[in-house]
């Protein structure tokens, strides 16, 4: 483990490995000294084109030291050289459309430390092709969509710049992202902004803190950025987590009161708890009740239906002796009236029987058919008669019986009836009462399952994303940038860079200017006699000078700052400044310049006579009047 | 007594007398000497002694002429149901056999009553008549049966009754009346040599149905 992790762990009172893995997470590293900076020096800008069907094309070839374009007139041209060589640095086309109609192709040779590079593109925006080309290496093809990040890769590694990260803001929020500060956010060190601009350092009074501790090459700089961005990252997400929360809160009282409304509405509707083992018990006893009222019917029946058979067969033995009598009786009546009638013929051959014997049956009483004296069946028959007659009185008891049994079996069978139903009634009855028994289980049972989802609602789940193995990410991102910023140390280097600076001021004529004091966040307190201003407090024309003393300061102070070399200045005199002002800007330029054995400035003015006073001519691309660059 | 019947040769003969006296018809030319009456072939009178001795065919017919007259005659229903309500309908039901030609009574011992007193007369014709058998009712017969209600009150039953069969038949053939009769399912379904079985039930009901 580094000892800076041990020395944040010790700060945050927390163990190694906590620290360890907070700072992985949130991708802080630790700082290292970094290689030794490069710098850029310029060689060759060119293009070719075309304006209005006629082709133009421009070379402009410079060296290290100062380089200037200058023009008796306005828009010539000049800027779109500076843009063109922007362009080609960062892979981020910046043109004047109008210009960029008419640039097809463009090309940049430079070095970076010792290497040649070169980065060469053709094409329309949307269409754009190019190679870069460092050393010895293969070119690069580059196309629209890869050109900046080609560019930007080898520039920040050649360079020996670190990997910055920050954070941006969104537009009127406190949210935001981290970002990785790339080369062409890092480009405005290089090109002076203009003097409409307020920043001290960049173009972006936001972004010169960070180009400043950049190009100044602070010791840590890298890690407080990054344990910056951590934070912010970190608060970020607790109040992402806060508004989860709440959401969550909000969203869990809603369901609360959903699962309270249904809760409510179930308990309303459950019935009335039963006596479950009563129930059974009464469920039991009817099921066997209607089970004998079952089979006490089925008795009944067969009861009614053997009483029924004997009935009939009573019936059926009265009948019988009763057409039997009839049939004695008829039998008799139809005999005796047979008998007072003489027979006239023989029953058997239908002969007829002659006078004499027919005379001999109404005297003597004997049959003329057969001779046999007349019987007097009446004896017989009455004695038939009574005999069919106690017959008949028995079988008409006997059935008289067998009907009062019958009824009484009918009966017997309708109060079955009555007693099944009765008894199929009760048994309904509880068969219903265990059922909404079992209803009511199943609704207890529901009750018991919302009451225990309400209860798990009710409960506040806290997730406290900034937990981590028990450790607030908070508590060791702020120690490690407390860390980080003791270890930065820069009061040594940004006094260095005071004197410096101050140094410079006075050689671009702010004697009225008797102190500076930067700090880490590029805030300039300026000293003005005995009253301490800001940066921002003084007049344009001071404030550009001081911008261009500033970035003359780094290159004055040597290791370890980081700036590359390269300073393009375009318009100094776009602002309000006297002739003096600007010869003495100039000319402390040309002297540092001199003085840098590494430093290329290129300027672009129209105030061609004061860049005629410091610099030779073979370094002026002029343009007179009404002529152009390109 | 006839051995497969509970009547016995008395009650057999009253009835034939009784039925020759109500369904019998004017004598033709070729009827023996005082004949008031005949009936010619024997199987109109097994028709209508089946009807005689069945009450509940007899209802069944009269409820079918009912709704043969479209159910215009509700006098035929009205007797339909008063025959069937008679509390001696089953004393009055004397089952007959089922034989080749229909319902079948032995009627030469009836008939040998009869004629050994004149009072009936069973003439055989010859074979260029079929061998039909015919049946005549003497002028004394029919003081019989004239008298018959006032002297054996027992049998004056048989003298209604015969009357009612005698205008249910009308004057439709034997081999007509039988057809009729085998319409009823248990009637024709009746194997031979057994007694056709009552439809008393079915009866009722049907009376009970038009009746509403």
């Amino acid at each position: 483990m580094t000892d800076f992790v041990s020395a944040v762990a010790a700060r945050a009172r927390v163990s190694v490995e906590d620290v360890a893995t907070t700072l992985a997470r949130y991708g802080v590293e630790t700082w290292t000294p970094p290689t030794a900076a490069q710098r850029l020096s310029l060689q060759k800008v060119a293009f070719e084109g075309s304006r209005d069907g006629r082709p133009i094309a421009f070379e402009w070839a410079v060296e290290r030291g100062v380089w200037a374009l200058t023009s008796e007139d306005n828009r010539v041209g000049k800027t779109t050289v500076l843009q063109t060589i922007r362009w080609l640095l960062s892979g981020r086309e910046r043109l004047n459309p109008t210009a960029r109609t008419m640039v097809q192709t463009a090309r940049l040779d430079f070095t970076i430390g010792d290497e040649q590079c070169a980065v060469t593109v053709s094409g329309p925006p949307d269409g754009l092709t190019g190679t870069i080309t460092v050393g010895s290496a293969d070119p690069i093809a580059v196309s629209d969509t890869t050109f900046e990040d080609a560019v930007g890769r080898i520039m920040i590694t050649r360079l020996g710049l670190e990997r910055v990260v920050g954070w941006q803001r969104f537009p009127r929020s406190q949210d935001g992202q981290a970002v990785d500060f790339r080369w062409p956010s890092l480009l405005p060190g290089v090109f002076v902004p203009p003097a409409s601009s307020s920043a001290l350092l960049g173009e972006r009074t936001e972004d010169a803190g960070r180009l400043f501790q950049m190009f100044t090459g602070l010791p840590w700089y890298s890690t407080v950025a990054a344990t910056n961005a951590a934070l912010s990252a970190f608060r970020q997400g607790e109040r992402d987590a806060s508004r989860r929360s709440a959401r969550d809160a909000s969203a869990n009282h809603e369901r609360s009161k959903e699962l309270e409304a249904k809760l409510g509405e179930l308990k309303a509707n459950a019935k009335t708890t039963l006596d479950g083992p009563g129930s059974a018990a009464r469920l039991a006893a009817a099921a066997n009740g209607l089970e004998e009222a079952r089979a006490a019917l089925d008795r009944a029946r067969i009861h009614a239906s053997g009483t029924a058979a004997d009935l009939a067969l009573a019936r059926d033995t009265l009948t019988s002796i009763r057409r039997r009598e009839r049939d004695l009786q008829e039998t008799g009546a139809a005999a005796g009236l047979f008998g007072t009638l003489q027979p006239k013929r023989c029953p058997r051959c239908e002969t007829a029987i002659d006078e004499h014997r027919q005379e001999q049956e109404a005297a003597d009483h004997v049959c003329a058919v057969c001779a046999r004296p007349h019987d007097d069946p009446g004896d017989e028959y009455t004695a038939r008669l009574e005999e069919l007659g106690e017959q008949l009185s028995e079988a008409e008891s006997a059935a008289e019986t067998a009907r009062a049994v019958a009824r009484q079996a009918d009966q017997a069978v309708v109060a079955a009836q009555t007693s099944h139903r009765d008894a199929s009634d009760r048994y309904e009855s509880a068969r219903r009462e265990v059922e909404s028994m079992a209803v009511d289980s199943k609704a207890a049972i529901d009750i018991a399952r919302l009451e225990g989802m309400l209860e798990e609602v009710k409960r506040d789940v806290k997730n406290d994303s900034s937990v981590s193995s028990g450790v607030s990410d908070g508590k060791v991102l702020r120690a490690a940038k407390r860390e980080a910023e003791d270890l930065m140390d820069a009061r040594p280097l940004l006094q260095r860079l005071d004197d410096a600076l101050l140094e410079t001021v006075h050689h671009l004529n702010l004697h009225d200017i008797t102190g500076v004091r930067l700090d880490r966040a590029a805030h300039l307190t300026v000293q003005v006699g005995k009253t301490s201003t800001t940066y921002s407090a003084l007049s344009p024309g001071e404030q550009y000078r001081i911008k261009v003393a500033l970035v003359v300061a780094l290159m004055r102070i040597g290791r370890p700052s980081r700036h590359p070399g390269l300073l393009v200045i375009d318009s100094p005199a776009a602002e309000e400044m006297s002739d003096a002002n600007l010869d003495r800007m100039l000319t402390e330029i040309v002297t540092l310049a001199d003085a840098q054995e590494n430093l290329q400035v290129l300027i672009a003015t129209q105030r061609s006579d004061a860049i005629a006073g410091v610099l030779p001519s073979n370094r002026i691309r002029h343009v007179p009047r009404d002529k152009r660059l390109w | 007594m006839n051995a497969e019947t509970t009547t016995s040769p008395e009650q057999d003969a009253v009835r034939m007398l009784i039925l020759l006296a109500f369904a019998g018809q004017e004598p033709a030319r070729d009827a023996p000497a005082d004949s008031v009456r005949e009936m010619r072939a024997e199987s109109r009178l097994h028709a209508l002694d089946f009807w005689l001795r069945n009450p509940d065919y007899l209802a069944y017919e009269l409820l079918t002429q009912y709704r043969e007259s479209q159910r215009s005659d509700l006098a035929l229903v009205r007797t339909a149901h008063s025959v069937m309500e008679d509390d001696e309908l089953e004393l009055r039901t004397i089952p007959m056999l089922r034989f080749l030609f229909g319902a079948y009574e032995e009627l030469d011992e009836s008939f040998s009553l009869l004629t050994a007193y004149d009072l009936a007369y069973v003439v055989r014709r010859p074979p260029a008549e079929q061998r039909r058998r015919d049946f005549y009712l003497t002028s004394a017969g029919a003081l019989f049966v004239e008298r018959l209600p006032t002297r054996a009150a027992v049998l004056g039953w048989y003298v209604e009754r015969a009357r009612l069969v005698a205008s249910v038949a009308g004057d439709r053939g034997g081999d007509e009346l039988k057809q009729r009769q085998k319409q009823q399912t248990k009637y024709r379904l009746t194997r031979w040599g057994n007694r056709i079985g009552t439809i008393a039930e079915l009866v009722r009901d049907e009376i009970a149905q038009e009746l509403g």
